[in-house]
């Protein structure tokens, strides 16, 4: 009886904790149902208030117990939270679905976690890369100026005791071999504005899977994020999946194999290639993008714990 | 003339000489250190539990619990029995708290972040600010001196001396501008470090222990080696050495450690400047990804304890 109570209590703290922890708007309100403030004295007296009564299913608690499979679970639970009138009427069978429902949620969102983190590191090494390619062309632009000016300045200090002396000759072809340096390393810095490459060294980003390149299995296999990322949301008004609509913004639905390759950075075949600071951009907004279309993924589970969630 | 050649190069290698913008440091491959254990697959063939999620079971103390949950799964025995009910709970409820210290962890970690990029920031758009200013009046005396001089060429204007020593100053002033450029703004920003220290600080200080040593999960990954491994390194010590490594942290000297930190003594006034943040940042994100591995153990360790 004791372990009964125990458990109870730690399936309710549990639960609402999981929902806060998901970090989705509107997860922990911070107004009341008639829109006055609550403090966090008063919500558990309005909870406690409210009648017992579940959500209905909505689409995006439908796909996520789909992608979890446990809908039938998710569907009794639903039923028997609307035939019941209060907490303490709860049956074991009740209790021992929302453990289960609540496991898998809570599946979902680590991996969800797990799949973010995984871009976060890719994210930061793009962000390195990108940024130690930046310093190094402002680093030789910078150079390439200065010695310009100086070597103009030398030159042209030199050039003008050289016409004060009446060595005419000798101080028009110092100014005239300063010009002359001066406009090569003048198109040498042309050439540096759009230059900068360093070879593919990162390990294979997400972005293989969103391109469904093949590449060695990564350390934590995310299916239930990859499952998600290859379905169409319940809302879409065509049959286009998420990663067709992503595919779509970056407009890369004809690109060459190659160039997928190059973006991912699938290992090895990526490794003989270099990348520049165009590639490295669009890497970067890839990976925000997919990552952002990830974490889609707390929201349609949030759905789902509060339709099954007896409130 | 050929003389005088030389002229020219040692200008030009002056000009490449030195660095005119501290860069990112030069990072080496990305194949960089792993602080969760190497996979078993013979192991995980014979049906035994992945190395990551075994040491995250017991790092949160729930070895027994996880092995009989596994054990009824395999029986296909029944698992909604109240006691094994209880197991799950209990994991589930530990996976959380780790979960959590992990995400309070890179809250603060990203906050670093954000305000060491801001600060970075402010002192890049500073000195750059600085070099074009110094640049455009490098132009302007130039062309000013130029129009001066060239205006008295003309017949009835200044004598020769007169003119070429007005080139000669504008040559002048545009050398010395050039190595003002190029040898005193780089180090010329900087700013005083008045943040509280940062996560980095926990790493650096061997000796710290915070409040929450006891009970955190976090705190006891990152104090112990990695399971199964040779190394009798914690995971702290094995960052350290990375950095060593990987973003050439110079461990020995204490004031670098300080700054990167931004823990100076109480009363120690102290500064930082653009390389100092440059290399904060690379370690604050890499400190970043090595805690969130732990979020990959959790979800292997919860992987195996879910029951269909």
């Amino acid at each position: 009886m004791i372990m009964a109570v125990r458990l109870r209590i730690w399936t309710g703290t549990f639960l609402s904790a999981l929902l806060i922890s998901l970090q989705v708007p509107g997860a922990y309100p911070a107004l009341g149902a008639d829109g006055d403030s609550v403090s966090p004295k008063d919500v558990p007296v309005k909870l406690a208030q409210a009648p017992l009564r579940a959500h209905a299913l909505t689409a995006g608690a439908i796909e996520a117990a789909n992608l979890l499979k446990i809908l039938p679970k998710v569907e009794r639970l639903a039923q028997l939270n609307q035939g019941r009138t209060n907490y303490e009427s709860i049956s074991d069978e009740e209790l021992a679905l929302k453990v289960d429902v609540m496991d898998r949620v809570m599946g979902g969102a680590l991996e969800v976690r797990m799949a973010a983190d995984r871009i976060d590191r890719e994210l930061a090494w793009s962000f390195s890369g990108q940024g130690m390619l930046q310093a190094r062309r402002q680093k030789i632009l910078n150079n390439l100026f200065t010695a310009n000016f100086m070597q103009g300045g030398v030159l042209g200090i030199v050039a003008g005791p050289e016409f004060l002396h009446g060595n005419r000759r000798a101080g028009i072809e110092c100014l005239l071999l300063g010009s002359s340096i001066g406009l090569a390393l003048s198109g040498v810095s042309f050439l540096y504005e759009k230059s900068g490459t360093r070879k593919i060294d990162g390990e294979t980003t997400m972005l293989a899977d969103v391109f469904h390149l093949s590449y060695p299995e990564p350390l934590h296999q995310p299916e239930i994020v990859l499952r998600f990322l290859n379905s169409v949301p319940p809302d879409a008004k065509t049959h286009k999946t998420r990663i067709d609509t992503l595919m779509d913004g970056w407009k890369l639905h004809d690109a060459q194999e190659q160039w997928l390759l190059k973006l991912a950075a699938v290992e090895p075949e990526a490794n003989k290639y270099r990348e520049n600071l165009r590639l490295i951009a669009k890497r970067i907004r890839m990976l925000f993008d997919t990552q952002c279309k990830i974490e889609e993924l707390d929201a349609d589970f949030l759905d789902l714990l509060r339709a099954t969630d007896a409130n | 003339m050929i003389e005088r050649s030389w002229l020219v190069v040692i200008s030009i290698a002056l000009g490449a000489q030195v660095t005119a913008l501290p860069s990112f440091a030069e990072f080496g491959s990305f194949r960089d250190i792993k602080v969760t254990p190497d996979l078993n697959q013979a192991a995980e063939a014979r049906g035994e539990l992945r190395t990551d999620a075994q040491e995250a079971a017991d790092l949160l103390n729930v070895r027994s619990l996880v092995e009989r949950i596994r054990q009824a799964k395999r029986e296909k025995s029944p698992t909604n029995t109240r006691p094994l009910q209880n197991a799950r709970l209990l994991c589930m409820w530990r996976i959380f708290i780790a979960s959590e210290e992990v995400r309070k962890a890179v809250a603060a970690i990203d906050f670093e972040l954000s305000s060491s990029y801001a600060d970075m920031d402010s002192l890049m758009t500073r000195k750059g600010m600085t070099l074009n200013t110094l640049n455009t009046y490098n132009f302007m005396q130039s062309g000013a001196l130029g129009i001066v001089k060239q205006s008295g060429s003309f017949p009835g204007g200044n004598t020769p001396t007169v003119n070429q020593t007005l080139g000669i100053t504008a040559f002048g002033t545009r050398t010395a501008l050039s190595i003002v450029n190029l040898l005193v703004v780089p180090h010329l920003f900087s700013r005083k470090i008045d943040s509280p220290p940062n996560t980095l600080a926990i790493f650096f200080d061997e000796h710290h222990r915070p409040p929450d040593a006891d009970s955190s999960y976090l705190w006891k990954f990152f104090s112990t080696p990695i399971a199964g491994s040779g190394n009798t390194l914690t995971r702290r010590e094995i960052l350290i050495k990375h950095w060593q490594s990987f973003a050439r942290l110079n461990t020995t000297s204490e004031i670098t450690l300080k700054r990167l930190s931004q823990a100076p003594d109480p009363n120690e006034s102290m500064s930082e400047n653009i390389r100092v943040i440059s290399q904060r940042l690379t370690l604050l994100h890499d400190l970043k990804t090595h805690l969130e591995e732990l979020d990959g153990s959790l979800y292997e360790l919860h992987k195996s304890i879910t029951v269909d």
